[in-house]
């Protein structure tokens, strides 16, 4: 059985704890001060009716108007409502990768349930995806611990293997996340940035929020060698090339500077914040500065 | 220019080209030893990078490419490669030309060819001088022979108009001519000469004997210096000597000792050589002027036939003795060889001075013996030719000493400090020296003056005295009967030597260097020990001269034996040696002759007075003019008693009338390893160079062109830096 502590440093959840109690000094506290629900349910101040369809809770049936005009209306209120947010979790093979002892898919995992801690202790709503060469894996989002023991389970259960596809992935994904919702997609971004972003785009034409946590291996980031090598690529062992990487390191350096930037600039224009995070730092420090620059935001 | 060299500087530097593989093999190496790893981001940098990537190989292949250029080109240039380019030599060329002549000043260049006047130096100044008249008046020139006087750097050397001197003042002498060794001294002339184009000219006989066979290490030597020098110097050898020299000459001339009695006769040997078609030749001998032999001289092809003679000397004094070739084809292009002399010093008696510690010791005293022995009572039949006047002495005297020849120590008395010195320099002077060693020696006088660690005049120092057992007696063992001396033993009185009885005598410790043993005793130690001092020989017996260690002056032996030694002793080298043509005659001079009037009279007759030992620094006379060969006189007044005359023969070196010539297989070599040209002293006009050849050095350009390929590879490696990346988020 997962443990949360597998996941969770207590460390970083406790700096997290701390500033959502800053959060909730500046906006009427931290679970409603974050996010206000699009979505109606029951509350004080009411909002409008709407027909009745099948399955509707049949608690909010307004009798008064069916007396009246003999119809079934429900009745609707503002309300502060939880989030629903998604998990994506890349699990392809270049997540496995690690120059230490963590691999980004740990780093991610522990990451992710963070998150979702996090979330449904705010009550809301946490689902997750699980993003290899397709859409491999989808628990839609609730506001219930079986459902956070579940997200923990696939999560222990998801091997890095097969090719990032991240623009297939986020698609099929798209067409799952309700309007409103709250998309956070953990990955090495290691694809053709342009198809990362069209993939975000849909998601964010769908009218959820996105945010990219992008987690890298500190060597990942240049060529830390100094003498002649013999690479393999992890997604496809095909492709292999021998090179100097004294030679290339400038070379790679540079190239992935580009592409973060690529995705940097893509991100912001899509509205979709970004952060990049190395698996040598505690993530809870760049999650923490990620949660509080979003909370500002707001 | 060529941009293919004709020569390399330093082709032993070729195995460093392989360095230039260098680059290459580092790469090959590197790829070998790549490290292998899973790499997540591969796929997606070839993705984004395919085009950059391929550039970059080609970049890599042309860093390699560069490098290994780059590194080849400097080992090219270390390899010192140059085109040899023939310029012009023209007067209004603007180069500067610097010009070493270098003459063969030795008597074989004396020689007259039929078809001409004048010797071959004439002709080597002719040839000389036609050059020198080229010259402008901004080049310049230096002498370099072996007569000429070598002139200081600082006096302007390379003076045209003191070289045009110096030419006309050149002579012969300076002894034998080695070409090598000319070449040598001219390259380092030549290296002083600040010219656009050095020449360096020899002008030479191309006699056999200047360039030994079989010199290529002395050649691979000239040449490193040769291209050591920048511009390197062109050697020009001007043959001028005679193609087919017509020469007969008298090789050698020697008689059996340069000293003789009058009791004997003395042998004369000669070898001569006759130029092909010589007939009608004699060879005569002649002394003090009178003819004493005439022997005809047979045609039989190139080799020397030698012929002897022998004659005995009828009064005491110097004999002149010449061999020369007489006949109607006796004159040749070259007469300095044609007669060869001696000067033979004649004696008719000899004076034997014996010194022993007390003169007035009768029968007791070895002395007594010696004199017994050396000047027997014979009946007035047979009187001896050469007359020994034996006197016993109680110390030497200096006035004795110059008249004798040798010197019979008996007893080892002790002398005086300044008596051993006089005796020491009489031997080194070529004095003989007889020691006997008797039981009243002084063993540590012996050792301490006389023996001093083998420096002295014992052969060995004196440990003991050794005495036979009661009723036993020694005797003469290991008898060297080869040796001139003891040789009369041989066969006739072999026998009676090894009867004589030795009672006691004197061990010795190891005899020193050199010395020989003429013979021991039965009981093993050296009985009769020889060695020499300088030029005088010492004969050293390790018994007395008395009849208490042994019964030698008893037997009949004795007699013979030591008139054998004393003349042995006595007829060593003769003090009156010559030299070959010029060379030295040096004359010692006695103490009285220190200011004496001294006059020289030259073979053909001449005479002048000459100074004695104050220019010379030596206690004698030295004369280097020796031009020509025969007889020179030095007339010798002394203070009190008159004048004497010393007589010395000078001849042509042999070496130097052999005037067979350089085989082609030598000059071939000189032509390939020093690029030496050849040119006879008749080919083409005045001017011997028309043109110069001069090498263009290729390093330089090598060089600049490694550099700017290193250049080009820092563009390179500049060329791909990283632009300034933007920072992450």
């Amino acid at each position: 059985m997962t443990e949360l502590r597998d996941f969770l440093d207590p460390g970083s959840v406790a700096q997290l704890e701390r500033l959502q109690v800053v959060a909730r000094k500046i906006a009427e506290g931290f679970l409603r001060g974050l996010h206000r629900s699009s979505a109606r349910g029951s509350s004080i101040e009411y909002a409008e009716h709407r027909p009745y369809v099948p399955g509707d809770d049949l608690k909010h049936l307004d009798w008064r108007s069916y007396a009246r005009t003999d119809r079934f209306y429900l009745k609707q209120f503002e309300d502060e409502t939880n989030l629903r947010a998604t998990l994506v979790l890349d699990t392809s093979a270049s997540m496995s990768f690690s120059s230490g002892e963590l691999t980004k898919l740990r780093y991610a995992s522990c990451l992710a349930a963070a998150m979702a801690y996090l979330l449904l202790g705010q009550r809301d709503a946490v689902g997750l995806a699980l993003a290899g060469e397709s859409l491999e894996q989808h628990i839609p989002p609730r506001a219930s611990a079986e459902n956070l023991a579940g997200i923990y389970g696939a999560m222990e259960k998801a091997r890095a293997e097969g090719r990032t596809d991240l623009s297939k992935v986020l698609s099929q994904l798209a067409e799952r996340v309700d309007p409103g919702s709250l998309t956070i997609l953990i990955s090495d971004l290691l694809d053709d940035e342009q198809k990362v972003l069209s993939g975000i785009s849909q998601l964010r034409q769908r009218g959820s929020e996105v945010i990219v946590l992008q987690v890298l291996d500190p060597s990942e980031k240049e060529l830390p060698f100094n003498s002649w090598m013999m690479l393999r690529d992890i997604e496809d062992p095909s492709i292999e090339m021998r090179l100097d990487a004294r030679q290339l390191a400038d070379l790679y350096r540079e190239n992935f500077v580009e592409h973060q930037d690529a995705i940097r600039k893509g991100c912001s224009a899509a509205e979709v914040d970004y952060l990049c995070l190395d698996t040598s730092i505690p993530f809870a420090n760049t999650l923490g500065r990620f949660l509080h620059l979003r909370s500002r935001q707001r | 220019m060529n941009l293919l060299p004709d020569t390399f500087h330093n082709p032993y530097l070729w195995p460093l080209l392989l360095f230039a593989l260098l680059p290459t093999l580092l790469y090959l190496v590197d790829r070998r030893r790549a490290r292998r790893m899973d790499w997540p981001a591969l796929r997606f940098f070839l993705t984004r990078q395919r085009a950059r990537l391929r550039w970059i190989r080609l970049r890599e292949a042309l860093l390699i490419l560069v490098r290994s250029l780059a590194l080849f080109l400097v080992v090219y240039a270390l390899l010192g490669p140059a085109t040899r380019v023939e310029r012009e030599l023209s007067s209004s060329s603007s180069l500067n030309r610097g010009l070493v002549l270098v003459f063969d000043t030795s008597f074989s260049m004396s020689y007259s060819p039929a078809e001409e006047a004048g010797d071959l130096l004439k002709r080597a100044k002719a040839r000389a001088r036609a050059l020198l008249d080229e010259l402008r008046p901004t080049d310049s020139a230096l002498i370099v022979s072996p007569s000429a006087v070598d002139r200081t750097p600082g006096n302007n050397p390379f003076d045209l108009e003191k070289t045009r001197l110096e030419l006309e003042d050149l002579k012969f002498g300076g002894g034998p001519f080695d070409l090598l060794h000319a070449i040598d001294n001219a390259i380092g002339k030549a290296a002083l000469l600040s010219a656009d184009i050095r020449e360096i000219y020899i002008f030479t006989d191309h006699q056999a004997g200047s360039l030994p066979a079989k010199e290529e290490r002395s050649l691979e030597f000239l040449a490193s210096r040769l291209a050591a020098l920048d511009p390197a110097p062109s050697i020009t050898l001007v043959d001028c000597g005679a193609p087919e020299p017509s020469n007969h000459r008298i090789v050698e001339f020697k008689s059996d000792s340069l000293v003789t009695g009058t009791d004997s006769a003395i042998g004369f040997h000669a070898r001569v050589a006759l130029a092909p078609g010589a007939g009608g030749l004699h060879l005569r001998v002649t002394v003090n002027g009178e003819v004493i032999a005439s022997r005809p001289l047979e045609e039989k092809g190139p080799a020397a036939r030698e012929l002897s003679f022998s004659h005995r000397f009828s009064s005491a004094g110097t004999a002149r003795v010449s061999a020369e070739l007489v006949g109607e084809g006796a004159g040749d292009g070259l007469p300095g060889d044609d007669a060869r002399h001696l000067v033979i010093e004649v004696l008719d008696r000899l004076e034997v001075p014996i010194i022993q510690d007390s003169p007035d010791k009768g029968r007791a005293g070895g002395g007594h013996w010696l004199d017994l022995a050396l000047f027997p009572r014979y009946g007035e039949g047979q009187p001896p030719k050469v007359i020994f006047r034996p006197v016993i002495l109680g110390s030497a005297e200096s006035g004795i000493l110059a008249r004798s020849r040798v010197l019979v120590l008996s007893g080892i008395p002790s002398v005086e400090p300044r008596e051993l010195e006089l005796i020491e320099n009489f031997v080194r002077r070529g004095g003989g020296l007889l020691v006997f060693a008797d039981a009243g020696a002084d063993r540590l006088f012996a050792n301490d003056r006389l023996w001093r660690e083998g420096r002295g005049l014992l052969p060995a120092a004196l440990l003991k005295r050794q005495k036979a057992g009661p009723g036993e007696t020694y005797h003469p063992a290991a008898v060297n009967l080869e040796h001139p001396v003891l040789s009369i033993f041989k066969g006739v009185s072999e026998a009676d030597l090894g009867r004589l009885a030795i009672r006691s005598c004197w061990m010795t410790g190891p005899v020193k260097e050199r010395a020989s043993i003429l013979s021991r005793t039965s009981g093993g130690s050296p009985w009769i020990i020889e060695h020499s001092l300088s030029d005088g020989r010492i004969i050293f017996f390790a018994t007395g001269a008395d009849p208490a260690d042994t019964d030698l002056p008893r037997t009949p032996l004795f007699v013979p034996l030591l008139h054998r030694l004393i003349r042995y002793l006595a007829l060593g080298p003769s003090l009156a040696i010559g030299c070959n043509q010029g060379g030295t005659l040096e004359v010692a001079l006695e103490a009285g002759e220190r200011e004496a009037e001294i006059r020289l009279t030259r073979p053909n007759g001449e005479s002048e007075e000459i100074a004695g030992s104050a220019g010379t620094g030596k206690r004698g006379v030295s004369w280097r003019k020796t031009t020509q060969t025969g007889f020179y006189s030095f007339d010798i007044g002394q203070e009190n008693s008159g004048k004497r005359t010393v007589t010395l023969a000078v001849n042509m070196d042999p070496a130097e009338s052999d005037l067979e010539r350089i085989d082609a297989d030598s000059l071939e070599l000189l032509e390939r390893k020093l690029g030496v040209d050849k040119l006879k002293h008749s080919q083409g006009r005045a001017g011997l160079r028309k043109s110069v050849v001069v090498e263009l050095e290729h390093w330089p350009f090598a060089l600049l062109a490694g550099l700017l390929l290193l250049l080009c590879e820092l563009v390179l490696l500049r060329g791909f830096a990283p632009r300034q990346a933007g920072g992450s988020s």
